[in-house]
């Protein structure tokens, strides 16, 4: 009788376990589902399509540490360029690639292929 | 009977005005480029500018040059690169035409022109043409390659191509500036 009742103490304890440590793991999941909800709706991600010789849209607001990703949908390559020397500039973008970066500061870009193109980010 | 006379005289009028319409439209009809046509422009057309681009990068040490011709040789290369494309895709063969020659022509006395010319001269002479070449090219695309395009995919590409070659425009009357003090 006595080895019976000991396997059963036993299965109890480690069906107690499981259920403690499935709570545990649900509570981290949920965690981090509202960590990346909260991070999306603080911080979004804004696209500038580079097409036609032009970046649509031409001046784009954001907010601070806001992702901007530029994507070439032209004939030909471009790049961003910041208007202030020093500053951010992206790798010469081929047709089809992208470029992101987090934005810091309000600033004024052009494409040093195209000295013509200019765009804008404002802080709102 | 003075109103069948001015019925008559205007139904003659009428019948005349038509016809020479239609002999118009006719004749315009006939100078129409065909795709094939069209194409062998396009590709000859960059092509030339690709050609001049090179003697400028062998010839100027002005940076700004420089830099323009390098666009010009990459874009231009680029807009072939798909213009061969789209053909292939379509299966047309560029054909040779009365435009391409005339393109080829003034190609072959601006090179001699330009291979004539050292130091400013010479980049005050590549970047005006640069201006004038882009603005006749515009004109092609936009008055005749655009509305004679059948194919819509060849407009298509046309289309958007117009709007690079608007920019080099721009772009090379920036350069110009610089060497018309």
């Amino acid at each position: 009788m006595k080895p019976l009742l000991n396997v059963f103490r036993n299965s109890m304890f480690f069906l107690c376990m499981l259920f403690l440590l499935n709570g545990c793991s649900s509570h981290e999941n949920n965690k981090n589902k509202l960590e990346a909800v909260s991070e999306k709706i603080s911080h979004s991600v804004d696209t500038v399509t580079i097409k036609l010789m032009q970046f649509n849209p031409a001046i784009l607001k954001v907010k601070i540490g806001d992702t901007v990703l530029w994507i070439n949908e032209d004939l030909v390559s471009h790049d961003v360029t910041s208007n202030k020397p020093n500053s951010f500039y992206s790798d010469t973008l081929h047709v089809g690639q992208s470029w992101k970066m987090a934005v810091k500061d309000s600033a004024g870009y052009h494409c040093s292929i195209h000295p013509t193109m200019l765009g804008k980010i404002v802080l709102n | 009977m003075k109103i069948i006379n001015t019925l008559t005289k205007a139904v003659i009028c009428f019948v005349i005005s038509t016809g020479l319409l239609s002999l118009t439209a006719s004749a315009q009809e006939s100078q129409k480029l065909t795709d094939p046509e069209i194409a062998s422009v396009a590709v000859t057309a960059n092509q030339i500018d690709i050609d001049n681009a090179k003697i400028a990068l062998k010839k100027s040490q002005n940076a700004d040059i420089r830099k323009f011709a390098e666009t010009m040789a990459k874009d231009h290369q680029d807009v072939i690169n798909q213009a061969v494309a789209l053909a292939k895709k379509l299966g047309v063969t560029p054909k040779d035409n009365p435009t391409t020659k005339a393109f080829l022509a003034g190609s072959a006395k601006t090179k001699a022109m330009l291979n004539s010319k050292r130091g400013n001269a010479f980049n005050k002479a590549y970047i005006d043409n640069e201006v004038a070449y882009h603005k006749a090219a515009i004109n092609e695309v936009e008055n005749v390659l655009i509305p004679d395009a059948t194919n819509s995919e060849l407009k298509s590409l046309l289309q958007s191509a117009l709007p690079l070659f608007k920019e080099h425009l721009a772009h090379a009357e920036m350069v110009q500036k610089e060497f018309s003090k």
